[in-house]
């Protein structure tokens, strides 16, 4: 290799150090980010489960007539929740039947089979009541987010026809319903 | 960052005609012209004899090369922990997510992950008495190094909240030299990946319900 060659030589090397010098590491992704979304659904439920009202004799005694107040104020109970800040409650009342009547059985004036009352369901500081023998229907009230004893009373008891009522066994319910929303 | 550094020592009586049977003086001009003729390349003036002019039978030279190799670290273009992850319901089964990462660190790193909110939370709702709106959960890190073991740590989210001076764990914050799980040389290793878990919640109270978010920010720093 002669001297012009090396000098040649020299100078390209020359241009690739200054190169190699001001060359610059790839730039990385730092920092990285990663989102996380999970759900909970709306959901009502009730931790206990359903309860009974034992009202016992429902007639006086000396009149045959409904003692109202074997009815009225009786209570109960229930301990429930509903996550959703929309959640609503429900009461649906069913008037107290006589059960024992036959098949076909046409009332018969001075008697009574039906007796009507009203139930309110108190969830914290919602109220919501139906009564029993009426034609509204019962309509949801805001609950939100509730969790703890809703307390079912019975109010209003009357019977549906004057007069005595038949002997048997009755029958009524009331339905309280949460409904979950978010 | 690649750095060169070049170092020049002659001897005093320095004779140009030997000057460049050094190879590795290329590049390098800064001579006498003694009885020389010169020539111009690219603006340097080289030097040498003339035709018939003896010289010494050579001259060596040494240059010392020194380099370095700075620190690099960060994840590979296709190995970075990002995107979403759907952990489904959060209050009525247990849940686990990974997210892959592929480091290239060639040193000792660090990595820290921290948590925007500390749990996932609630993205519209708030405190009230007998819910909860904030879901915790644990994060892991599972780094496999060059020499194949792997590094493993575990924070609760709520230990690496962002901005919490309280949260205290392995990892949390933002990596630096001093902080953050440290981790042997991993470069282009496969099989690292940040593990997000939690058990169906349990309370204290009832999950609000809704939709739930959290956002999970991953640093690499060198370690030195």
């Amino acid at each position: 290799m002669n001297k012009k060659n090396l000098i040649q030589r020299g100078f390209v090397f020359g241009v690739l150090s200054l190169a190699a010098i001001g060359a610059s590491a790839p730039a990385y992704a730092n920092p990285a980010q990663v989102m996380l979304e999970g759900t909970v659904a709306a959901k009502c439920a009730y931790t206990s489960g359903d309860q009974t009202i034992s009202l016992g004799e429902m007639a006086d005694p000396t009149t045959g007539q409904l003692n109202a107040a074997s009815i009225n104020a009786k209570s109960v109970k229930l301990t429930g929740f509903c996550n959703g800040i929309n959640s609503t409650i429900t009461v649906a009342a069913r008037g107290i039947n006589n059960l024992s009547l036959p098949s076909g059985y046409v009332a018969v004036p001075g008697f009574a089979t039906s007796v009507g009352f009203t139930s309110t369901a108190t969830a914290g500081s919602v109220t919501s009541s139906d009564y029993s023998s009426d034609t509204i229907q019962p309509t949801a009230k805001p609950l939100g987010l509730f969790a703890g004893d809703i307390t079912v009373t019975l109010s209003n008891a009357t019977q549906l026809a004057s007069g005595v009522l038949v002997a048997g066994n009755y029958e009524g319910s009331t339905t309280i319903t949460l409904t979950p929303s978010v | 960052m690649i750095g060169f550094v070049l170092k020049k020592s002659r001897p005093a009586a320095f004779a140009a005609s030997c000057l460049f049977k050094s190879h590795r003086l290329a590049g390098l001009f800064l001579l006498l012209p003694i009885n020389a003729y010169g020539t111009t390349i690219g603006g340097v003036t080289a030097y040498y004899p003339a035709n018939g002019t003896s010289g010494p039978s050579k001259s060596v030279e040494s240059i010392d090369v020194t380099a370095s190799v700075g620190n690099r670290c960060g994840f590979a273009a296709d190995g970075i922990p990002a995107g979403a992850v759907s952990v489904g319901a959060l209050d009525t089964q247990s849940w686990s997510g990974r997210v892959s990462f592929l480091s290239e660190c060639n040193g000792a790193w660090r990595v820290a992950v921290s948590s925007e909110n500390g749990a996932l939370q609630a993205v519209s709702a708030s405190a009230v008495d007998g819910f909860a709106y904030r879901a915790p959960y644990i994060v892991s890190l599972h780094v496999v190094q060059d020499s194949g073991a792997t590094v493993t740590g575990t924070c609760a989210a709520g230990q690496i909240q962002a901005g919490d001076p309280g949260a205290q764990c392995g990892f949390g914050g933002v990596a630096s030299a001093a902080n953050g799980l440290l981790i042997g040389r991993s470069f282009d290793v496969p099989g690292s990946y940040l593990e997000i878990s939690a058990p169906a919640y349990a309370g204290p109270g009832r999950l609000v319900a809704g939709i739930y978010r959290d956002t999970l920010t991953i640093t690499v720093s060198a370690a030195t």
